[in-house]
């Protein structure tokens, strides 16, 4: 067991802690009455339960979404044979190797002035990606002059450096995460098994949904792609259920004022644009980040909510054969898996590895170590960096295990874009899979 | 109410006493949470993370020790952030003054890490009240050198070298109670 200086500092009395409150801390611009309301709710002493989103200037540019979505109209239903048509998102690797590639979809529209057009879905045991294009009938924009970029503008991350491992190998995974994929607060997703039970690992019973908005210059076609993630650890099952994906809105912004433009991301320049900042009074959580393949733009900007209320559904009737399952323990990877880490088990898809476990060392911080060099190398010698994208822990002193998981994507190159275009692979063809120097699978 | 109130309380889960400790507590949650996540988490995510710490104090009443609540916030609070970072795929950057490797060592056993715990309460209550005060800050409230420079008056350099001696002074008082361990601090 790995216990640190400072865990044995945690059980010490208030008196010898007992330091003036007001100097142990700087004081945070938090905003006290909504998070005494959200713990009551949360905690079930009061029913109205309140988010902690970052706070946007909202224009509502049609009637309420409320409304809206009382009035849900067209219905589409498109059947089989539609994988191609999100192959473009995939870099036109996509294979059919147990895809999941849409049973029956239907998607209503919430507003009659919407077209909502279905170019296709793809997904496997786990995942669900979906296409659709948007545009009004009456040929207006759906954003005001200047509101772009909904996909790229999100809050304020920190979206670290990539930096080659140092064997210099092309498919190695970069030592920090770097891709951030935009979880826009306007989708909501509900999982439902084939008894039509809700099948969700959220609060609310919700799967986790992200998505990437793609406006057209003239500001008059949207497509969206749609990421439904289906959770791993609660061994769910949704063959012959439902997944469904409600929108009410998405925010766009404006740049109103760009504080550092950088060819790249690294320390220096995060030092810079924080000094930047305190020249100009700025608050830099205030402020977001901007990724092109050509450059980083720090930039204050203006978000605006617009509504877009369509609801989208899909039988899940895939066939996950491409997927390979393999339990693994700490002999298998020691330099990934923790020593007291236990039900480690790991799942190879066409479009990503999942790793997840569980320790009953609730003072452990997590149950695997830190990923840095990894690839995937397949049958013909091609090896693709295996990139973290994503992963969650839960536990700690208060619980009686600590479970984390998580999930990589497979990269030709490391890209520092926020990119949510995928690499699949046919996985037939994995040779070997090596993370933190250990083989933890070979065919 | 006093903490007394508010564990009695608490344990009967009384919401007004549930109330008064998230208002008594908050400001310190979220400060340890800044100070733990090293500014890495915004402001909504710190407030959410708020929120999480006392959800879980709620859920876990029976646990609660009525001389040990603010220490048992902050443990929870330290918990849930660094789940909180990971969940939100955030690297905490780490000023090189503050990364000491000294930090890690190696405990076999729980048992050993509550008598080492204990060992270290004793030993740390004996300390100069300077001394104290700077171990504590660093690692039980994970303010950086500079900070403590700053809330103590004194230099950077001063706070360090005074941790590195206070750190010697607490391993040959541990020895001298007979505890030794590989790779110790």
């Amino acid at each position: 067991m790995k216990t640190t200086f400072k865990d044995l500092f945690l059980e010490f009395d208030d008196d010898l802690i007992d330091i003036p409150e007001n100097t142990v801390y700087e004081e945070t611009n938090i905003r006290k009455e909504l998070i005494k309301k959200n713990t009551l709710s949360k905690a079930g002493c009061q029913k109205k339960k309140l988010t902690f989103r970052k706070v946007v200037k909202l224009t509502m540019i049609a009637a309420s979404i409320a409304v809206i979505i009382g009035i849900f109209s067209t219905v589409i239903y498109a059947k089989s044979d539609i994988q191609i048509a999100v192959e473009e998102f995939f870099g036109g690797s996509m294979n059919s190797a147990g895809l999941y590639d849409g049973g029956d979809v239907s998607i209503i529209s919430g507003d009659p002035n919407l077209n909502v057009e279905f170019l296709g879905v793809t997904g496997d045991e786990y995942e669900v990606f979906a296409v659709i294009k948007t545009t009004k009938k009456d040929g207006s924009t759906f954003t005001d002059e200047g509101y772009m970029n909904p996909d790229t503008a999100t809050d304020y991350k920190k979206i670290s450096d990539y930096r080659k491992s140092i064997d210099g190998g092309s498919g190695l995974t970069p030592d920090k995460y770097l891709s951030e994929i935009a979880t826009f607060y306007g989708l909501q997703a509900v999982c439902k098994d084939r008894y039509g039970n809700n099948v969700g690992y959220r609060d609310n019973g919700n799967a986790t949904i992200d998505t990437r908005y793609y406006l057209s210059e003239d500001r008059k076609t949207l497509k969206l792609l749609m990421w439904l993630n289906i959770p791993r650890t609660k061994n769910i099952d949704l063959r012959d259920g439902t997944a469904t994906i409600k929108s009410s809105s998405f925010i766009a912004r404006k740049n109103i004022k760009t504080i550092l433009i950088s060819d790249h991301i690294d320390g220096d320049v995060e030092e810079s644009f924080r000094k930047k900042c305190e020249e100009m009074n700025i608050n830099p959580l205030e402020c977001d980040r901007l990724c092109t393949d050509d450059e980083v733009i720090y930039c204050l900007s203006d978000g605006r909510e617009y509504p877009l209320p369509f609801e989208i559904t899909f039988k899940m009737n895939y066939r996950y054969n491409g997927n390979i399952k393999k339990d693994l323990n700490y002999s298998d990877a020691p330099h990934l898996i923790k020593k007291d880490t236990n039900n480690v088990k790991m799942t190879i898809t066409p479009f990503s590895i999942n790793i997840s476990g569980e320790s009953q060392n609730v003072n452990s911080n997590l149950c695997f170590e830190p990923v840095r060099n990894s690839k995937i190398i397949m049958k013909d010698g091609t090896s693709y960096i295996l990139e973290y994208h994503g992963g969650a822990g839960c536990g700690g002193p208060a619980a009686e295990k600590i479970e984390q998981e998580m999930k990589f994507v497979y990269r030709e190159k490391p890209i520092r874009t926020l990119e949510m275009e995928k690499t699949l692979i046919d996985t037939r063809q994995i040779k070997q899979i090596i993370i933190n120097g250990d083989i933890i699978y070979e065919a | 109410m006093d903490n007394h109130q508010i564990t009695s309380g608490l344990k009967k889960k009384d919401q007004k006493a549930f109330e008064a400790v998230i208002d008594k507590y908050t400001p310190l949650v979220a400060g340890i949470i800044r100070n733990v996540s090293k500014g890495s988490l915004a402001r909504e995510d710190i407030e959410e993370t708020v929120a999480d710490v006392f959800v879980a104090l709620w859920n876990n009443t029976d646990n609660i020790i009525e001389d040990k609540l603010k220490g048992y916030i902050c443990c929870i609070a330290k918990t849930k952030t660094l789940n909180k970072i990971e969940s939100v795929k955030k690297h905490i950057v780490l000023n090189i003054d503050d990364y000491d490797p000294e930090d890690d060592f190696s405990i076999s056993s729980e048992l050993e890490k509550r008598e080492l715990a204990k060992q270290l309460r004793d030993i740390i209550s004996e300390l100069n009240v300077t001394d104290k005060e700077i171990i504590i800050r660093y690692y039980y409230y994970s303010q950086n050198i500079v900070q403590i420079a700053g809330v103590m008056n004194m230099n950077s350099d001063t706070v360090k070298s005074k941790l590195r001696r206070t750190r010697e002074k607490i391993k040959i008082k541990l020895i001298e109670r007979g505890i030794t361990y590989e790779n110790n601090i």
